[in-house]
């Protein structure tokens, strides 16, 4: 027993001798992720880069102020060279694009000025070139926000013209209010040269069909009411009239007069709502409100330091990546070395088995490991201000063994399968890159299908960025499954790789 | 585990080892005593480290036997293998690692303990003179210096048998010296060595030697059953005054120990190569033949010990066809 101890010793004071005398491995292993997330935190800009554009306006319009309030509010999505990139044709434009200088062109036709009176819808043109996915799908979500917002802004200030020409109508409103209160006084003090003398007033000052008429225009659909009434004054006015010059009975007409007095002030009253309503409104009555149940405090506030929140974000995700990845190459290198400097040779000859073996260099990357993250966790959380739950350190040790001991499993699978060091190296990448698409990393796992989302999973990585990011950044501990993925994987790929060494190292 | 009295420490018998359609290893018997050092010689490809790695348990065999230290070195369990020491052609330490740390490292395989080591590692490293460069990579040091540093590490585990793996290969001859210094000390421990090596002059060194040419054996004999092999009989070196090497040419060529009398071209004046059966015998009657005439001045007379790259040479020209077989009867 104590002699097996002893064997399996060998190899951990070995590998970690062998790594010590390696200072650019080691900066390489702990400075490097570092120094790369620092150089992000203080590069990254929180934002995509803005577009060199370039507009066509129509011939002549180049210095319209309806040009030049359109390039005030597109500025801020896109960058716009007013001195350069302000065409009055379309082929200097798309020349520019072709030669690289410009992003994207944009062209506005002479019919926008005249929407309103056509009645048609205007297409603004957006001329790309463009083969990243991504760009392409930025410019297109850009393209369609700029639209947006040019529609909410012609909306806006047809509300506010909307609003002013309401004001007249209540001048218009408050005028025959007050003649419409004359001729009942009028009429109750049966003065009918004077009662006749104010209808003519009425009329010819043409308040009631201004009424009728704004109202129409604005098309408000709750006073239409209010506008069949008006139609009909205008008809009780006319037999007002007739029934005054012969002399006839008016309480029929007074009563029409005070039913109409009542409608104006509602009138009246709906007018001063609508004016008093803020055209924003109007353009957007509605407003989203996100609740993010998540605690994200630690992570700072994404709007004024985005360069701190997605580095801390991150961090988690770059330390499970970057442990799987030095665990694969090590171990992937690891036996197919022995194999090529010859040293299994004196194995065999020894009383050293396969599995003593795998143990010991499974125990010294271990430790490797726990050295490392250690390092690193302390760098990442006193450098760069990650959180780390106190709380948590059992459940951050335990998933980071288990991480290490699956990838190791990996890497010694590659390394029992291989027979150069160089093919060694090549199989790691591979699951590097594998791991950069799949795990999580950038794109979520749920974006793929299924049986790749399954695939994912027998990714060490795409556990350690989940569960990494759970503990350091929500305070959460993984769930059980976590670690029933991470010891399947560790179980398999180690049983594999101990089947496949002990073939090589069997006598032939 | 031990050989028993009176038993081989090696035995292998009509042992065959072929990959693919090819013989690398054909036939090969032989019979290893306890505390000899044993030696197999031949030149570059004919099958010594195979025949190594068969003794080893590396190899099994494609046919025949192999038995080391009375088992089947294929059964051996990890206490059998704590009884052999092996040093392989090439270096397969840890050049990354110094001295000390590849030698610990040695230590632990064979489950030497932390109390043990100690003395053990300081007492081989004085013993193949690396102590002043324990601290010292051994990617830093000289090709001879990482052949005993291999050559230690065989040995930190004291083990009863040791295998090496043509040792002097690529070394100076100072070097080469001294390692067979090394080996003489060994076996005065009481250790068993097997060694391979393509210098033929070596084979002084060894107890027996083992000679093998395209994976065959052609004969198992001790150094000096090869040179009577090669030279037919032992043969004395006399040389007497120039003027008086007619008188003694005469006296010695009627003594009945006698069996012929050479004159060689380029020998000094007065020389002579007088064949007999037995030097040691033959000798004191000769010297007693000549100084029964007065008149001869004998100058020197001795064994003469021809250079082993001449004796491998005669033999391989002898042996050349057909091949023979030879079986040890050790």
């Amino acid at each position: 027993m104590l002699k097996n101890l002893v064997r399996i010793f060998a190899f951990c004071a070995k590998e970690l001798n062998a790594i010590r005398r390696q200072p650019l491995l080691l900066v390489g292993l702990i400075i490097g992720p570092f120094l790369i997330l620092s150089l992000f935190g203080v590069g990254y800009q929180g934002e995509q880069p803005k577009l060199r554009t370039g507009i066509v306006v129509p011939p002549g319009h180049r210095d319209d102020p309806q040009v030049t309030e359109l390039l005030k509010r597109i500025s801020n999505t896109f960058l716009i060279d007013p001195e350069r990139h302000i065409y009055e044709s379309e082929a200097p434009a798309v020349a520019a694009l072709e030669n690289d200088e410009l992003d994207l062109v944009e062209v506005f036709p002479l019919e926008m000025t005249t929407v309103y009176s056509t009645g048609k819808a205007v297409d603004i043109r957006f001329i790309y070139s463009e083969v990243d996915p991504l760009l392409r799908s930025w410019i297109e979500y850009l393209s369609y926000t700029q639209i947006n917002e040019l529609n909410k802004g012609m909306l806006f200030s047809v509300v506010g013209q909307s609003q002013q020409q309401i004001g007249t109508l209540r001048d218009y409103v408050s005028d025959a209010r007050q003649q419409i209160s004359q001729l009942r006084e009028q009429l109750s003090g049966n003065k009918r040269a004077e009662a006749r003398q104010t209808i003519r007033s009425l009329r010819e000052s043409g308040a009631l069909q201004l009424i009728a008429l704004s109202m129409t225009q604005n098309g408000a659909s709750e006073t239409s009411t209010s506008t069949q009434s008006l139609s009909s004054l205008q008809a009780s006015l006319d037999t007002l009239d007739r029934d005054l010059a012969a002399g006839g009975s008016l309480e029929k007409q007074e009563q029409q007069l005070t039913e109409l007095d009542t409608r104006l002030s509602e009138l009246d009253q709906q007018a001063d709502r609508v004016q008093a309503i803020d055209p924003a409104v109007v353009v957007s009555p509605l407003r989203s409100v996100a609740n993010n149940l998540a605690p994200i405090e630690s992570l700072g506030d994404i709007t004024k330091d985005p360069a701190t929140a997605y580095v801390r974000f991150y961090t988690p995700a770059v330390l499970a990546l970057l442990l799987q990845h030095m665990m694969v190459t090590l171990a992937g290198l690891s036996l197919v070395r022995e194999m090529q400097q010859g040293s299994l040779e004196m194995f065999r000859v020894s009383p050293l088995s396969a599995f003593q073996t795998l143990i010991g260099k499974y125990a010294s990357y271990t430790i490797l490991s726990a050295v490392i993250v250690s390092v690193l966790v302390a760098l990442m959380v006193f450098g760069l201000g990650v959180p780390f739950y106190t709380g948590q350190l059992l459940n951050f040790a335990l998933l980071t063994f288990m991480l290490t001991i699956a990838s190791l499993g990996i890497g010694f699978f590659i390394s029992s399968v291989v027979s150069t060091d160089s093919q060694a190296v090549q199989f790691s990448m591979l699951v590097l890159l594998m791991s950069v698409f799949f795990s999580g990393f950038f794109i979520s796992i749920k974006s793929f299908l299924p049986f790749v989302q399954n695939i994912a999973r027998g990714l060490p990585v795409t556990h350690g960025i989940a569960n990494y990011q759970q503990i350091m950044l929500l305070n959460r501990a993984p769930e059980t499954s976590t670690y029933i993925w991470l010891g399947g994987i560790a179980l398999v790929s180690f049983l594999l790789s101990w089947l496949i060494f002990s073939r090589q190292f069997q006598r032939k | 585990m031990q050989a028993h009295a009176g038993q081989s420490l090696i035995q292998l018998q009509q042992v065959t080892k072929r990959f693919g359609d090819r013989d690398v290893v054909r036939d090969v018997s032989w019979n290893i005593q306890p505390g000899e050092i044993f030696g197999i010689v031949g030149p570059s490809g004919c099958g010594k480290t195979t025949t190594v790695r068969l003794m080893t348990g590396v190899y099994i065999p494609t046919s025949g036997s192999v038995s080391v230290l009375g088992k089947d070195p294929a059964t051996f369990n990890a206490s059998d293998r704590e009884q052999l020491g092996y040093m392989p052609q090439l270096f397969v330490l840890y050049p990354n690692l110094n001295v000390l740390e590849n030698m610990r490292f040695a230590a632990s395989m064979y489950g030497v303990s932390l109390t043990k080591r100690r003395k053990r590692i300081d007492e081989l490293l004085d013993f193949v003179e690396l102590d002043q460069a324990r601290k010292t990579l051994a990617g830093n040091i000289s090709g001879g210096m990482q052949r005993r540093l291999q050559l230690a590490a065989a040995l930190v585990h004291e083990p009863e048998l040791l295998f090496v793996d043509e040792p002097t290969a690529g070394i100076d001859p100072v070097l080469r010296g001294r390692f067979w210094d090394q080996f003489q000390e060994l076996k005065a421990m009481g250790k068993s060595l097997v060694v391979t090596t393509q210098y033929v002059n070596e084979v002084a060194y060894c107890d027996r030697v083992a000679v093998m040419r395209d994976g065959q054996l052609l004969l198992v004999d001790t150094p000096d059953g090869l040179r009577r092999r090669a030279l037919g009989s032992d043969v004395l070196n006399i040389r007497v005054d120039a003027e008086d090497l007619r008188n003694a040419v005469r006296i010695l060529s009627r003594h009945q120990l006698v069996l012929g009398i050479e004159r060689p071209h380029n020998a000094p004046l007065g020389s002579m190569m007088v064949y007999v059966d037995d030097a040691s015998t033959a000798l004191p009657e000769l010297i007693a033949a000549l100084n029964s005439d007065p008149t001869i001045d004998t100058r020197q007379v001795g064994e003469y010990n021809p250079p082993f790259d001449d004796i491998f040479i005669t033999l391989m020209e002898r042996l050349e066809t057909p091949v023979s077989k030879e079986h040890s009867n050790a």
